[in-house]
């Protein structure tokens, strides 16, 4: 923690309600959009966004110091987030998820097709940046949130692990399985598109 | 639709195990040497990595495009709910 985070933290931890205005002006905006990103519905967001704060400034004394308090806030809005997933039945991986690495019989790639083109070089239109969406709504609630916590909002494997209470092998494990489901999503999307002759992509 | 035709030899294996931490660049040279070897003969695992690369950092393109600050609406109805559960001091904003 650097000293203005434990000045603030102290505040925190003293009812200062002053500080909980400076909380929620740090990290309202982060914390709204990861939520955004796990739900992937601005009203589930929004109730999430509200709730953490809610919950963290009534709820201070319950931080300990030992991670910051950006992860802290972003284990609460993912908790919320993750509760909300499962009450929808979304999909699931076993939380005891196998760390073996030899282990990726059901996340062989089936579709190997090169996609001809430059990352650098397109412009996403509204229907590519649909698929995504799509995409990552597709994935089971705990791999999704590894996906959003590390490559969305670019938490170190440590930080993100940290957030869902996970190991940190675990947490490379549900980031690979992610990538490689969304992989196979996106591969379906670019070979229906590159038959049916559409332009999913514009050359800048 | 194309599907996978590889024979999922023990090198495409170990391959598929690393490929997140061979594309975030968290592998010792000496594995990725041994990767870059297998991938230099292996046209499936180009593939992989390739378009697996690609995944990525296309959803980070798309990242980069959103608004990262809060609308004046949703700014508003946080200060408001946290008014009425006392947390904070009024007219914030």
């Amino acid at each position: 923690m650097n000293q203005n985070e434990e000045t603030l933290v102290q505040a925190l931890h003293r009812g200062d309600r002053y500080a909980c205005n400076d909380l929620v002006e740090q990290y309202s905006s982060k914390i709204y959009h990861v939520a955004l990103k796990l739900t992937g519905h601005p009203t589930e967001a929004e109730e999430i966004l509200q709730e953490t704060f809610i919950n963290a400034c009534k709820g201070a004394e319950k931080f300990e110091g030992r991670s910051s308090l950006g992860t802290w806030l972003y284990r609460i809005a993912t908790n919320n987030g993750l509760m909300r997933l499962r009450k929808k039945q979304m999909p699931t991986v076993p939380l005891e998820m196998p760390v073996d690495r030899e282990d990726q019989s059901s996340f062989w790639p089936r579709q190997l097709e090169d996609w001809a083109w430059d990352p650098e070089k397109i412009t996403l239109t509204d229907e590519l940046r649909q698929a995504m969406d799509e995409a990552v709504e597709t994935l089971p609630e705990n791999l999704r949130a590894v996906f959003v916590l590390r490559d969305l909002e670019g938490l170190s494997t440590k930080e993100a692990a940290e957030v869902l209470g996970i190991s940190a092998s675990n947490a490379k494990v549900r980031l690979h399985r992610a990538r490689l489901m969304l992989r196979e999503a996106l591969a379906g999307y670019f070979h229906e598109q590159s038959n049916g002759g559409a332009n999913h992509y514009e050359h800048a | 639709m194309s599907t996978h035709k590889h024979h999922h030899s023990g090198e495409c294996k170990e391959l598929l195990g690393q490929l997140s931490d061979y594309i975030d660049g968290e592998l010792e040279a000496a594995i990725c040497a041994e990767i870059e070897a297998h991938l230099a003969q292996c046209h499936d695992c180009r593939v992989l990595v390739d378009t697996t690369r690609k995944t990525v950092l296309l959803y980070r393109q798309k990242e980069q495009e959103n608004e990262l600050k809060l609308s004046p609406d949703i700014t508003s109805r946080l200060w408001t709910a946290l008014e009425n559960e006392d947390c904070i001091t009024p007219n914030s904003d």
